[in-house]
């Protein structure tokens, strides 16, 4: 029997190869199938009936698609041989084989048709991506429509789709038709920024509405201003940098939150940094004034995408002079009063610094702190600073004031 | 008094007990609560997955409408719709669900699980594999979360089985147009549909466009080192041992040898280099002495069964590509005799799996022959047609050999047919009861060269060496068939001619 097998392959490959009529078989019995049928439409009920099976217990019947196997008895009725297709088989589109099997044998095989169920309603899948995209001819979302037929079968190649998209009261429709079992279009991106709303039919059916959000492109170019209170380098007022509105290149403001960092670069070259982000295109930041005198270079930059003119601010001394009294051993040293630029007592927390030298010059001590009600107080206790000479070096608003003094 | 303290104990105890449970309880929901998709997990990077399922896959063309495709997602669609396959194929075997909704979608797993469901129901089931697959890219969406291909002529076969019983089996190549999704980090197939059928004559054009040659009149012997039996690669592999040995054997006047390759030892599906190169390695050592070289493989594979024929494919694929084009090589022996499996096996399982894998080999190799080596001129007869010649061993007494002999050579006329193993032990002791000897041994031999002479009939004698050691996977544990097995050689264990050599030695005239 095994000599056989390679007969019996290229029996099942004749079979499968042949179009639909006629039957293929071995042969060697007389049989036939009474109700040949080419093509169906999906979800039609099938029975196959034969006549000529010698043995119908050992006769069965091999069912076969794209979704599987089955093998099934046949069932005799009268003069025929019957069997019904089960539901499953027939709803699923595309080639239908059988054979009937025995003995390990095809006796007769042949396939039906079965084709989508192109005339009731349709069902329409939609796949819509990327759901945000930036204004310009460039950057588009993509909308696939998959139609299927109530069994879920793609329709066949060639069904046509309408493809509808809605953006600032304007409707444009296209038709696209299946092709590989979708309808697709590219929707490209509008020059104003906005919702767009699509959506697609295919024959009677209407598919849901889809959004794709349309965000401004990047920054162009922009400019930025200061505003402050006063122009003393006080320590204490707040200067606050503004952008102008920022947009992009079709005229849309940026969307909010756009990141602006604003360099400041002083007279001694140090730079100081400070951001914000924009809301409704417009970016504030600010920061403290220094406490002595100074020069700023400020440039503002959206990173990778935009950069801002340079403008200068000059802050002027607020601090012209301060007072240094000490304690009778000179162990307490007293900063103070510190007045500004009226006259007034300077606000809290300007930095005061004290450093301690030996008499040569050789630096033992660098003490900080801010003042209190215009004054602030360093102490150099006996345990860290024996008795001797020290020069001692007092540092505020930008100012600089060296004693020698002899710690008692 | 002593009974109100009991009570308390007992009123304490269950008191805690209750409580420890409903601790208990309320951690155990927490934690539950707490496992499932953590991020590690998200992705699915977390499986390193062995590989059970390696059909053929070749991307034909990755132009697409849509957007470009990008290798790493290619390689993931792959890998998960060759998993769609192997979870269906499966489910169909055990008719269970299992996997089936990791790689289909909602609405295509439906059409599985009727179908799932009504096999049962008969009581039917199905060994399914694919050998090939030649996908098309149509179409790759924007987002990068839709995927249409084409899937020609994918390859495959199919046993049919109701109950016990084998209904029916056969090899189809079928095309399949396939939509697959992108969900939580699987593709998944949404819509499968089949093709129509392409043209018979490219299914048959495979099988003419072989350019065999000629089958050359081989004169050899069936090759392991002297101290490292049935284990020719392995970590011993010594390139100037097996280079003398190669060297006596081109003095000998001998032109073939027949070498193992055991599939465990070669690493299974995925052959690792090394191995290939010790391969070429043996190879060349051959061709330098003018020897070619009869690769068998499969050598203690065992299988066969359907869900493991994409793994041996590959295995064998390796091997094949990396020696196709070697000056030395011969041809390929698919198995070492098979039918001694018929019986644990079964004769269908290990010859369906045999005509796959010649088939597969001629494809991949063109020119050199494909035999397969059965343990007896009675099985030969199987898959003649298949192979390019027919190859059989024979242990019997020599008087037996010429109508043996005959009734293949009748049966498979048209195939050329080699002796590729026959010898005798010239075992002498305990367990054959001094019987033998090398005397014995040398007659045999005399006779047989003898006869094929006569019959023209190209043979391979087993063995070179006498050995030491015979591993136990080879005969099994019996003291005698293993005593039996290390006196095969023509050289005894330290490399000295016995008596039988002058009747194997074609460089000198035969006494």
């Amino acid at each position: 029997m095994r000599r056989f097998f390679p007969l019996c392959i290229l029996l099942v490959f004749t079979a499968c190869d042949k179009a639909v009529q006629p039957a293929e078989g071995d042969g060697t019995w007389d049989i036939a199938w009474v109700n040949p049928i080419d093509s169906v439409r999906a979800g039609t009920p099938i029975s196959l009936k034969f006549t000529g099976i010698r043995s119908d217990t050992a006769t069965s019947i091999y069912i076969s698609n794209a979704f599987g196997t089955t093998v099934l008895p046949l069932k005799k009725e009268e003069n025929t041989w019957v069997c019904a297709i089960p539901k499953h088989f027939v709803r699923k589109a595309g080639p239908l084989y059988w054979k009937v099997l025995y003995d390990e044998k095809v006796k007769l095989a042949n396939r039906i048709a079965v084709v989508p169920d192109a005339g009731s309603i349709p069902h329409v899948e939609t796949y819509f991506g990327p759901r945000s995209i930036t204004v310009g001819a460039r950057d588009y979302s993509m909308l696939v429509t998959i139609p299927t037929d109530p069994f879920d079968n793609t329709l066949l190649a060639g069904t046509p789709v309408t493809i509808k998209s809605e953006f600032q009261n304007t409707v444009e429709l296209t038709q696209e038709r299946t092709a590989d079992f979708i309808a697709w279009k590219n929707i490209v991106s509008k020059k104003t920024a906005g919702r767009m709303l699509v959506s697609a039919s295919c024959l009677e059916t209407d598919t849901k509405e889809l959004t794709t959000i349309l965000f401004p492109a990047n920054a162009e170019a922009f400019e930025i201003a200061y505003s402050r209170n006063h122009r003393y380098a006080d320590g204490n007022q707040i200067i606050t940098f503004q952008t102008n509105l920022l947009k992009d290149a079709y005229g849309n403001l940026v969307g909010d939150g756009t990141l602006v960092t604003f360099f400041i670069k002083d007279a001694q070259g140090g730079y100081l940094k400070t951001t914000g982000m924009t809301i409704d295109g417009v970016a504030k930041a600010s920061l403290l004034h220094p406490a002595e005198a100074a020069q700023w270079q400020v440039t503002a930059y959206v990173t990778g995408a935009a950069k801002s003119n340079t403008i200068s601010v000059v802050f002027e001394q607020a601090i012209s002079d301060f007072e240094v009294s000490f304690s009778e051993d000179q162990r307490s040293v007293t900063i103070g009063p510190l007045k500004s630029f009226m006259d007034q007592i300077v606000p809290d927390g300007i930095d005061v610094v004290l450093r301690v030298y030996d008499i040569e010059g050789k630096p033992l001590s660098t003490k900080k702190e801010t003042t209190k009600k215009g004054r602030c107080l360093f102490k150099l206790p006996r345990e860290y600073f024996e008795n001797g000479t020290y020069q001692l070096e007092i540092a505020a608003a930008g100012m600089l004031k060296k004693y020698k003094t002899e710690l008692r | 008094m002593l009974n109100k303290t009991f009570y308390r104990i007992v009123l304490l105890v269950s008191f805690l007990g209750i409580n420890a449970l409903v601790i208990w309880g309320i951690s155990s929901v927490l934690s539950y609560l707490n496992t499932g998709a953590d991020r590690s997990t998200m992705l699915h990077r977390e499986v390193a997955m062995k590989a059970v399922y390696l059909p053929k896959v070749e991307w034909e063309n990755l132009e697409n409408p849509g957007r470009p495709m990008e290798l790493p997602t290619l390689a993931a669609i792959e890998k998960d719709y060759l998993s769609a396959w192997h979870v269906r194929n499966m489910a169909f075997m055990n008719n269970d669900r299992y996997g089936i909704s990791d790689y289909y979608t909602d609405s295509a797993r439906v059409r599985l699980y009727e179908q799932i469901d009504l096999n049962l129901a008969q009581g039917n089931w199905f060994k399914n594999t694919t050998l090939e697959h030649h996908p098309e890219l149509d179409f790759y969406s924007e987002d990068g979360t839709l995927v249409v291909f084409t899937d020609h002529h994918v390859s495959t076969y199919q046993e049919v089985y109701n109950k016990e019983e084998l209904l029916f089996q056969h090899r189809n190549s079928t095309s399949f147009q396939v939509l697959m999704l992108l969900e939580d980090g699987f593709w998944r197939i949404r819509h499968l549909k089949e093709l129509p059928k392409p043209s018979k004559t490219e299914v048959t054009a495979e099988k003419t466009k072989r350019l065999l040659q000629k089958i050359p009149p081989m004169k050899g012997v069936n090759y392991y080192p002297r101290d490292t039996p049935w284990d020719t690669f392995g970590p011993t592999f010594n390139d100037s041992i097996v280079n003398s040995d190669f060297e006596r054997l081109r003095q000998m006047g001998l032109n073939t040898v027949r070498i193992f390759v055991q599939y465990e030892d070669f690493g299974g599906a995925i052959v690792p280099p090394e191995k290939i190169a010790l391969l070429q390695e043996l190879l060349s050592l051959a061709g330098e002495n003018d020897l070619q070289v009869v690769v068998t493989l499969f050598d203690f594979y065992g299988d066969y069964d359907v869900p493991n024929w994409t793994l041996t494919h590959r295995h064998a694929e390796t091997i094949v590509n990396a020696l196709k084009e070697h000056p030395a090589l011969l041809g390929w022996d698919i198995k070492n005799e098979p039918d001694l499996d018929f019986e644990s096996r079964g004769e269908q399982r290990v010859t369906a799996w045999l005509r796959e894998m010649v088939t597969a080999v001629q494809k991949w190799d063109a020119l050199h022959p494909v035999t397969i080596g059965w343990s007896s001129p009675e099985a030969a007869v199987v898959l003649a047609e298949e192979v390019d010649y027919v190859s059989f061993h024979y242990y019997r007494e020599v008087d037996e050999f010429k109508a043996a002999y005959s009734v293949l050579k009748e049966a498979v006329n048209t195939k050329p047919l080699v002796l590729q193993e026959y010898g005798y032990s010239s075992y002498d002791g305990i367990w054959n009861a001094f019987l033998g000897s090398e005397e014995s041994q040398a007659m045999y031999y005399k006779q047989m060269q003898a006869l094929l002479k006569k019959e023209e009939l190209p043979f391979l004698f087993w063995g070179f060496h006498d050995f030491k050691e015979i591993p136990t996977e080879v005969v099994g544990r019996l003291p005698w068939r293993k005593a039996r097995q290390k006196y095969f050689g023509i050289l005894d264990t330290e490399g000295k001619p016995k008596e039988a050599y002058p009747y194997l030695d074609y460089g000198k005239p035969t006494p």
